[in-house]
């Protein structure tokens, strides 16, 4: 099997797997710890912030400015907006 | 139960209407760059039929261009999916009573926005509309994957399109979307100065570290902050769990 197949199966199983997992495993526990509770609603936005670190620290002046935008737009707009935002400008600054 | 479910159908498709806009143009995005980082068409199409996460699967996607173990990739998805672990339990008072081959079908199209139509009917779970939203998101998600999987070809210079940048604006906003939650501005900066020490520390000498750790240990980080800084729920709140603070902003069509 090619290493593609190998992750597509991987993600299946990961995706599939903690969508029944919370019913099959966690609903046993009376009650979560509530710090425990804390560091897993902490992930997503942790997990994410780890993937914008390669672009904030090892790019030019340029990109780390469409960062910062981004966050400022990010408070007033939506997702989809704030990206299109952002495109529009990295492509302008990389244009001149 | 004599009622006919169509009005349930309809309602399941009329509540998933404003999600599809922002999926769509995502999904035929997803198709393109998958395509861009080396998967078929018909890879990219399936993965979006199995996995069915919106910023997982770019996730995965934006890490395969980048040289990381098969290992990294799958755990960095998971973790990106976790929430999906909590919704689970979440709405477990609500979906006891269905047969086994219902539950099946509710956990597989249990993403953000179905998620949402759960916590807000409680009382009044219609399984008909949840599985009629759940199917009307799927559909859209995998036809315009392929849609962009096999038209989107016009995109194989990634920099010349500023393509590179994409994903972190992406997954950027994306963190910004969840700061209502507690905590978030000691998680995120707390992650991204770990994230970003790990991340460049080969620089330093200390070749063990860097890519793919700065995802580890930039995320546990994150999650050890998030538990010390805790406070415990209030009393009246308790016999409500396991729900820990998941219903904001859930409606959100790429988180």
């Amino acid at each position: 099997m090619s290493d593609t197949t190998l992750i597509i199966i991987g993600c299946m199983a990961v995706s599939l797997g903690s969508r029944a997992g919370g019913y099959l495993i966690l609903s046993r526990f009376e009650r979560i710890h509530f710090r425990v509770a804390a560091a897993l609603d902490a992930v997503p936005a942790a997990v994410m912030t780890t993937l914008v670190v390669p672009a904030a620290v090892s790019s030019s002046w340029a990109e780390v400015a469409v960062l910062a935008a981004t966050v400022l737009v990010a408070t007033r707009l939506g997702t989809t907006v704030t990206l299109a935002f952002g495109m529009a400008m990295i492509l302008l600054l990389r244009a001149i | 139960m004599s009622r006919s479910i169509w009005p349930s159908v309809r309602q399941g498709v009329l509540l998933s209407l404003p999600v599809q806009t922002a999926l769509g143009p995502l999904a035929v995005l997803f198709g393109a760059l998958a395509v861009g980082r080396g998967m078929t068409p018909f890879e990219a199409t399936v993965m979006s039929a199995t996995t069915f996460a919106g910023a997982a699967q770019f996730v995965a996607i934006d890490l395969m261009g980048h040289q990381v173990p098969m290992w990294s990739i799958i755990v960095s998805v998971a973790a990106v999916n976790f929430r999906h672990l909590l919704y689970s339990a979440a709405i477990t008072p609500v979906i006891r009573p269905y047969s086994w081959r219902t539950k099946a079908a509710i956990f597989f199209l249990l993403v953000d926005p179905g998620f949402a139509y759960a916590q807000s009917n409680r009382r009044g779970f219609d399984v008909a509309v949840f599985l009629s939203l759940g199917a009307s998101l799927f559909t859209m998600w995998v036809a315009a994957t392929a849609f962009g999987a096999y038209f989107g070809q016009l995109l194989t210079d990634p920099e010349a399109y500023a393509l590179d940048m994409l994903m972190p604006i992406y997954f950027l906003a994306l963190v910004m979307g969840f700061r209502s939650r507690p905590n978030w501005t000691l998680v995120v900066i707390t992650t991204f100065v770990v994230s970003a020490l790990v991340y460049k520390a080969p620089e330093w000498g200390l070749t063990f570290l860097g890519p793919p750790w700065h995802i580890t240990f930039g995320g546990l980080s994150g999650m050890l902050a998030a538990a010390i800084a805790a406070r415990p729920d209030p009393p009246e709140a308790r016999d409500e769990a396991p729900e820990p603070s998941l219903s904001h902003g859930v409606m959100g069509p790429a988180e």
